[in-house]
């Protein structure tokens, strides 16, 4: 018998056997599915009625303004008339994609309200129910990317990807396991991580208490990260352009990845990320690149493109690039290939920002502004090494720590290096874990998220969250790998409570003034209660911040004990 | 219990095996003879930041021996000479009885040729040299206790690893890295000979007793568990462990054992006190009362075997002797022990011993301790006396003050830590070793009224992780780390630092260039001070989870 008939067979025969179970388990699980997504969205709704005193007004006041001015600029002209970022003069960090959902949200105030350009924003939920349903949707999109990652690797943990056994080796050998591959072998493992990522409660404040963006990124991040398990690395790269169009961080994890398929033994993957990414950003940097802001015409929408010319010039010559890169292998061997497409716009791209006649104050805007914004240790209460060395009275970031040769390293690149290096040795320990089917190289992969918070300088409290998103997956490794990532839940979200309530000047209170059960309302007092548990956090418990993190690195670093 | 390996070992020939025992040999003595000139480096070198403690332990070695020399009085009159002790810091002692031995006997070894003078180099009075000599007494008994601590580390990891299905090679070596660890541990060595102080001495009893445990001495261990409460009280706190772990095990038969021991030792050593009492006129009688109370159970067993061997034919319970004798002598001391509050004999040993230090220093911490605590008094102002939270809440009209809530929660985590235990030894895992270092972790986390020092007992006895896991044994030295960097603060506070500076520097002139690292490394262990207590409770909180959960391996191998 085939292996082929056989598995026909004895599926087959299972589902002859037991026709009630597979209709079963579809409907539990759709059951499990559906009341987990209405439970979230419900907590949700609770979490952005119940945090009102608990609102970081400032970034979305932010967020607010820049979607205003980019409707009184107009949204593809804002970065040429704002010029090139600098200190001192009005700039935006704000990401072109960001920007965009930004200028779509006030746009859209506009329309409901029929004010052409709204002054002030309100604080009520209709008001911002644009930006929230994004947030769920992110956030579901996340919790799918957890889903299927985690379905991914527990599957390859039990071997359910290997080519069936040798028949006559298993008729012998008890221990092989003969039965074939079930669709549900790691997917309730799988479904659990997700409902765990959807309503982990610091995603939950951060994108409705807050509320802040920061979940935007995340899904594309590992949606990237399953399409690099799958090899799919084009896609993987482009996911990650784009998510860094929304917010610049990916950048500092996404360059693990080609390093990560580097020592997986796949160039051809690390060349298809390299070139994915800047072609994800390239992308949506388009408008700006084919065209340039034309100051003899005034735009009275967001969108409008009247006040804009094409880069005509521009425009033929990345035409003829791409042309060229599709035209001739297929007339040559016959096949496109979309890396060779990707890398060919992506080179027009630049040079056509560089020489034929585009701007590139977006990608400065986008990308660069953030390096100097805030030339801190730290932002906030953030609870971290560059924190812990501000107690001991390191505070500048330019200070000299050391020179190699003429060069000088300062505080800022020697924690950036360290940063580095780890980062590094994540993306090897991660290439051997996942060479060895060991689900551990989803520590690994997502470790430097943790590092980015906890070594670097100029991070904010909130960076932790980006760990955080994905620590729910840590559950197909073990259960203490799993409650350790969940510890940084707790870390994370005494660090937003810190900020959002000192922000708010909550008076601090005492457990005993708290009034009894039941509340109408959150009462002021639990706040104060919570701000007088969070703050003397800052900055001591980075000691076990970086506990953990030298745990994690270790832990994933040692062979897993043999079952 | 069987022992035998599971695999076979490649290197069972009998050459390679005596090579390898030949080899470790070697080795261990290369260690022993490098760790005792290590630990004359570390005295040396500490020398002008020893701590106060070793003077105290002078004074009352003093006391007592010229007590005993010059006024014709015992041993045991200390106690009852300085009564029970008032707890307004006036003149007191807090020293177990095998404590203040060790104090009188060192006292009587310098008495003759070591003037007092020597004792320290305040204004100069003696040279490192003739401190060092002055001490020598008290160093040696702490290195043999180290020594002691080291053996068992080793015989515990042989036992936990070969029974785990390691071989033999694999098993020894282990046994001697864990033992090497111990030996050499800075956190001992500077509790011993920097500090110096006795806070080792509870370790060896400690892991002999769990050894003993091991291989089905309960008896035993109960009997050195007793000898080191009396060398140190804090030895009570993880006791009921040993008592708990059979107990999950459904075998009441070893902690009826252990308890036998441990009341045998420690009443029956303390019948000085415990049978005795001081009339009016200042003399010790012994209490007849409370004698025969004390002798009750071994009469009884003894006419039990006398009448089973001469009158065979008496309808007797069957009891085997190696239950009967345990339980006689365990009821003969618990009898002795009771005495005290029955006939009223002396007390003052025991209120000096262990009641005094639990009402002594009524503080969340003592010293620099970074702790649970410590992170709530010095981070959110908590205090025992004067906090927002000195009563928590009212449990069955009883008020629940934060000192008792932090204990029972000790408590309460101190029984899962023992039914962790039982699993591990059930199953034969080597998670059995990290599960031994919890209590220990768990005493110094999460009660107040703890010294800095006292996490020392979990970096010492974490060195027997080496036979579980490369992490946990990472974690072992992180607590090394933690409490020898605590130690030193103390020591830095109190003692003088541009003493120890200048030493330092006319030593390893090139190494220390004399331009203030002491200062600095003061200041850097200062600012851990309390936060650095979130990664000892993160720490213990691992080996806390280490403890409760099995590995699937284990079951395997079990089967």
């Amino acid at each position: 018998m085939s292996l082929a008939r056989f598995k026909q067979t004895s599926t087959r025969l299972k589902q002859s056997a037991t026709p009630l179970i597979p209709v079963a388990w579809v409907i539990l699980f759709a059951l499990i599915v559906f009341g987990s997504i209405v439970g979230g969205l419900w907590l949700r709704g609770k979490t952005w009625d119940t945090t009102n005193a608990a609102r970081f007004n400032y970034d979305i006041n932010n967020g607010f303004n820049w979607g205003m001015r980019a409707n009184e600029l107009g949204y593809f002209s804002i970065y040429e008339r704002l010029g090139a970022p600098a200190p001192g003069k009005e700039h935006t960090d704000y990401a072109p994609l960001r920007l965009g959902v930004m200028s779509y949200w006030v746009r859209g105030m506009y329309d409901q309200r029929g004010d052409p350009v709204p002054r002030s924003r309100d604080r009520s939920r209709a008001f911002h129910a644009f930006l929230l349903n994004l947030n769920t949707s992110m956030g579901l999109l996340t919790a799918i990317g957890s889903f299927l990652i985690a379905r991914h690797l527990r599957r390859r943990d039990l071997g359910t990807d290997l080519p069936p056994p040798d028949l006559v080796l298993a008729d012998t050998d008890p221990t092989i396991n003969r039965d074939p591959p079930t669709f549900w072998q790691g997917t309730w493992i799988a479904l659990f991580v997700a409902i765990l990522t959807w309503i982990n409660p610091l995603i939950l404040f951060n994108a409705h208490g807050w509320p802040q963006w920061d979940i935007w990124p995340m899904p594309f991040f590992l949606f990237a990260l399953y399409a690099c398990f799958r090899r799919w690395w084009l896609v993987a790269g482009l996911l990650l352009g784009l998510g860094a169009t929304l917010k610049g961080q990916i950048l500092m994890v996404a360059w693990v990845l080609p390093i990560w398929a580097l020592m997986l033994g796949d160039w051809r993957g690390t060349i298809k990320l390299i070139v994915g990414i800047p072609t994800g950003i390239a992308i949506v940097g388009l408008p700006w690149i084919v065209s340039v802001w034309d100051p003899t015409h005034e735009a009275t929408r967001a969108f409008d493109l009247f006040d804009r010319t094409f880069n005509k010039l521009g425009l033929l010559f990345m035409l003829v690039q791409v042309g060229l890169a599709i035209l001739a292998p297929l007339v040559i061997w016959r096949r496109i290939y979309p890396t060779l497409i990707a890398f060919a716009f992506v080179t027009s791209a630049w040079l056509t920002m560089r020489y034929y006649g585009g701007t590139d104050y977006w990608l400065q805007s986008a990308f660069g502004v953030g390096t100097w914004n805030y030339s801190v240790m730290f932002m906030g209460p953030t609870s971290n090494l560059p924190a812990l060395l501000v107690h001991y009275g390191w505070n500048n970031l330019q200070e000299v720590m050391f020179s190699i040769g003429q060069r000088a390293v300062t505080m800022k690149e020697l924690l950036l290096s360290t940063f580095v290096l780890l980062c590094l040795a994540c993306a090897a320990i991660g290439a051997v874990r996942y060479r060895q089917r060991d689900p551990r190289a989803i520590i690994a992969l997502c470790l430097p998220w943790l590092l980015f918070y906890a070594i670097p300088a100029q991070i904010h409290e909130r960076y932790l969250f980006f760990f955080v998103a994905c620590s729910a997956m840590f559950l197909i490794c073990s259960t203490g790998w799993f409650l350790l990532a969940m510890s940084m839940t707790v870390l994370g979200l005494a660090a937003i409570f810190h900020a959002t309530l000192d922000s708010n000047n909550i008076p601090k209170a005492n457990w005993s003034q708290i009034p009894p059960l039941p509340w109408d309302n959150t009462p002021v007092e639990l706040w104060g209660f919570i701000r007088y548990l969070v703050t003397p956090l800052h900055p001591g418990i980075a000691w076990g911040l970086l506990l953990a993190v030298a745990a994690f690195l270790i832990g994933v670093y040692l062979p897993r004990k043999q079952r | 219990m069987q022992t035998e390996p599971i695999h076979n070992d490649p290197t069972s020939s009998r050459a390679c095996r005596f090579l390898l025992w030949i080899l470790l040999a070697s080795v261990l003595f290369a260690g022993l003879w490098a760790g005792v000139a290590w630990r004359g480096w570390w005295f040396r070198m500490t020398t002008p930041v020893h701590f106060g403690d070793i003077a105290r332990n002078w004074t009352w070695g003093a006391y007592t021996y010229y007590n005993i020399h010059d006024k014709g009085r015992s041993f045991l009159d200390t106690y009852d000479d300085v009564g029970i002790q008032s707890r307004g810091n006036q003149l007191w002692i807090d020293y177990a009885p095998a404590r203040l031995l060790i104090n009188t006997l060192w006292v009587a070894s310098n008495h003759r040729d070591l003037p007092y003078e020597w004792h320290r180099s305040w204004r100069n009075k003696a040279t490192p040299q003739q401190i060092y000599e002055f001490h020598a007494f008290y160093r040696i008994f702490n290195t043999c206790m180290e020594f002691a601590a080291s053996v068992a580390a080793f015989l515990l990891i042989w036992d936990v690893t070969r029974r785990a299905g390691s071989r033999e090679t694999r098993a020894a070596i282990l046994s001697a890295i864990g033992a090497l660890l111990l030996w050499f541990n800075p956190a001992m060595i500077l509790s011993a000979h920097g500090w110096p102080s006795g806070d080792m001495w509870i370790i060896p009893p400690f892991l002999w007793a769990v050894y003993f445990c091991r291989i089905e001495r309960w008896f035993l261990a109960g009997v050195v568990l007793a000898i080191g409460a009396l060398f140190k009280g804090q030895q009570f706190f993880v006791i009921a462990v040993l008592i708990l772990w059979p107990l999950f095990q459904m075998r009441w038969k070893p902690p009826l054992r252990l308890l036998g021991g441990f009341a045998a030792t420690f009443g029956l050593l303390t019948t000085g006190w415990t049978l005795t009492y001081i009339d009016p006129a200042g003399f010790r009688h012994l209490s007849i009362a409370a004698m025969l109370l004390t002798i009750t159970p071994l009469l009884l067993a003894t006419i039990y075997f006398v009448l089973r061997w001469k009158l065979p034919n008496i309808r007797l319970p069957h009891i085997r002797q190696s239950t009967l004798i345990p339980i006689a002598l365990g009821l003969a001391g618990a009898a002795a022990f009771s005495s005290m509050w029955i006939f009223d004999t002396c007390y003052a040993w025991f209120d000096a011993s262990y009641a005094f230090g639990t009402d002594h220093w009524v503080y969340m911490i003592m010293g620099k301790t970074s702790n649970l605590p410590g992170i709530m008094l010095e981070r959110y102002g908590w205090d025992l006396e004067r906090g927002p939270v000195t009563v928590l809440f009212t449990l069955f009209r009883s008020e629940i003050t934060l000192k008792t809530f932090l204990f029972s929660i000790f408590i309460c985590l101190l029984v899962v830590t023992a039914a962790g235990i039982a699993m591990h030894d059930k199953r034969n895992s080597t998670r059995f070793l990290a599960a031994i270092v919890t209590p220990w972790l768990l005493f110094f986390t999460i009660p107040c009224q703890i010294h800095e020092r006292y996490l020392l007992f979990a970096a010492c006895v974490a060195c027997v992780c080496v036979g579980h896991s490369i992490g946990a044994t990472l974690l072992g030295i992180f607590c090394t780390i933690l409490t020898w960097l605590m130690t030193l603060h103390i020591m830095l506070i109190a003692g003088n630092r541009n003493g120890l500076e200048e030493l330092l520097h006319k030593n390893y002139p090139t190494l220390f260039t004399g331009d203030g690292f002491v200062n600095r490394l003061f200041s850097f262990i200062g600012g851990t001070h309390p936060d650095v207590g979130w990664a000892v409770i993160l720490t213990t909180l691992i080996f806390l989870w280490i403890t409760i959960t099995p590995l699937r391996r284990d079951k395997a191998i079990q089967s």
